[in-house]
């Protein structure tokens, strides 16, 4: 799918269900197939992310990297760096929360 | 241009009704959007008879949606008429929101105003039948020539209006003036000057009425009222993210809700003709219940009260244009208006975007 066509619905769900961090891979700038769906992926992250301080997540759980889909060994790089970093921030406080 | 409708015995709205009227006999427009009086209170209607606006009242302070909604259906691709439309300043903005999303078009549209010294929640003067005393008015439109907050029939104004730093209407065709004039003695209305010409008035005119100053006293007026509500919405909004910064986070603030999705019903630039949170996709099976009761060692029933809110805020907060409809439909009294107006503002601050400027 679409970076573009990611709604910000996807990337809450995971995380309010206590995920400890959620990836978003989408094409590299200037590359898209559809012209405009990674800059308006973009914005959205940004969008999210000042949101998310209010929620009390740290918004370091979610990643946005430009990864096409024809570059595997990028794509298992970024992948285990990300896991990396969020086992350095531990579990998601998410994981006890209820109440949401 | 400016000029000065007169206004007979002391009563504002006979003059606003023949002006509304005025402009529909000269061809400015061909029907009109504007609330009428119906029962207790005042209803937003299309209108193309104008013997119906004697019962046109823009002045009574209810507001029971936001009419932006209103003018996106009746524009759009193609606006089939000169339409007429008698907005409060947050519903053009976010009607010009509207317009940004593509889901509403100025063509064709004419822009009709009033200074706004605030709404008062329906069912509260309801209960007190305070509109129907028209000393109540009076005291209203008082308020508003002293640039003071208005004190009437013990009734506080709606919470997004006690804090609107945006009570003078702009981008518009015709603004009438309340604040800082005293509208007994005559109307002070600017427009654009084609209009005036095809409605034959010109600079100044009083039509034998006593004359009514534009500029200092207006300024004067602004600047009072706008010292007090500026402080009120610093202090709201710092108390929102005093509350939001502490450890139960924004979830507290939802904690009551019922998710019955009147905040987002009652949102004007909440547009989506399908939302996803309408539809079937949050109604789970018995095991995914239990299998997120498993998970945390407990779960909100029904659930996904908090994902509602925080996609709708990435959905639309940005936009926000703090008209505050959607606490005024909360029956569980959370101030949702606020919270977006809080987190609208931060998002706003990065983008450095300002919604509702053109």
């Amino acid at each position: 799918m679409c970076s573009g066509a990611v709604d910000p619905v996807y990337i809450l769900k995971p995380l309010l269900d206590g995920a400890d961090g959620v990836l978003i891979g989408g094409c590299h700038p200037g590359d898209c197939h559809y012209q405009t769906g990674n800059y308006k992926t973009r914005r959205r992250y940004v969008v999210m992310r000042e949101i998310l301080k209010n929620a009390g997540f740290d918004d370091k759980r979610v990643w946005l990297r430009w990864i096409s889909a024809s570059e595997g060994q990028r794509f298992a790089e970024t992948v285990t760096e990300m896991v990396a970093a969020l086992k350095e921030l531990g579990p998601s406080p998410m994981r006890e929360v209820w109440a949401v | 241009m400016n000029t000065i409708l007169p206004v007979e015995n002391n009563d504002v709205l006979p003059a606003l009704r023949s002006f509304l009227k005025r402009l529909m006999n000269s061809g400015v427009i061909e029907v009109l959007l504007v609330p009428l009086e119906h029962g207790e209170g005042v209803m937003p209607a299309l209108v193309t008879d104008p013997a119906l606006l004697d019962s046109a009242n823009p002045l009574m302070p209810l507001m029971s949606i936001n009419n932006a909604r209103a003018v996106s259906a009746i524009t759009g691709k193609h606006t089939p008429a000169k339409i007429g439309v008698v907005l409060r300043p947050c519903e053009i903005r976010a009607l010009i929101e509207l317009v940004k999303l593509q889901q509403a078009s100025l063509e064709n549209l004419t822009i009709i105003s009033m200074d706004c010294p605030g709404t008062y929640e329906i069912p509260d003067s309801m209960a007190k039948g305070t509109w129907k005393q028209a000393s109540n008015l009076s005291a209203y439109l008082d308020a508003a020539k002293e640039g003071k907050e208005p004190d009437i029939d013990g009734l506080s104004l709606r919470q997004a209006c006690q804090m609107c730093i945006h009570p003078v209407p702009e981008n518009l065709d015709i603004h009438i003036h309340l604040f800082g004039v005293d509208v007994r003695r005559g109307l002070p209305v600017t427009m654009k000057d084609e209009i005036a010409a095809v409605l034959n008035l010109t600079e100044g005119e009083a039509g034998g009425g006593e004359s009514v100053p534009f500029g200092h006293d207006i300024s004067e007026a602004v600047a009072r009222l706008m010292a007090g509500r500026q402080k009120v919405r610093e202090e709201a909004l710092g108390h929102i993210h005093q509350k939001m910064t502490s450890n139960d986070s924004i979830a507290s603030l939802f904690a009551s809700c019922i998710r019955c999705h009147n905040c987002m019903t009652a949102c004007p630039i909440c547009y989506c003709k399908t939302c996803l949170f309408k539809t079937a996709a949050f109604d789970h099976e018995p095991e995914y219940y239990l299998n997120a009761a498993h998970r945390k060692g407990a779960t909100r029933m029904l659930g996904d009260t908090l994902l509602f809110h925080l996609t709708r805020l990435n959905h639309m907060g940005a936009s926000c244009v703090s008209c505050g409809m959607c606490t005024s439909a909360c029956p569980s009294d959370i101030p949702v208006g606020m919270i977006f107006s809080a987190v609208g503002e931060q998002v706003q601050r990065v983008f450095d975007y300002v919604p509702a400027r053109m």
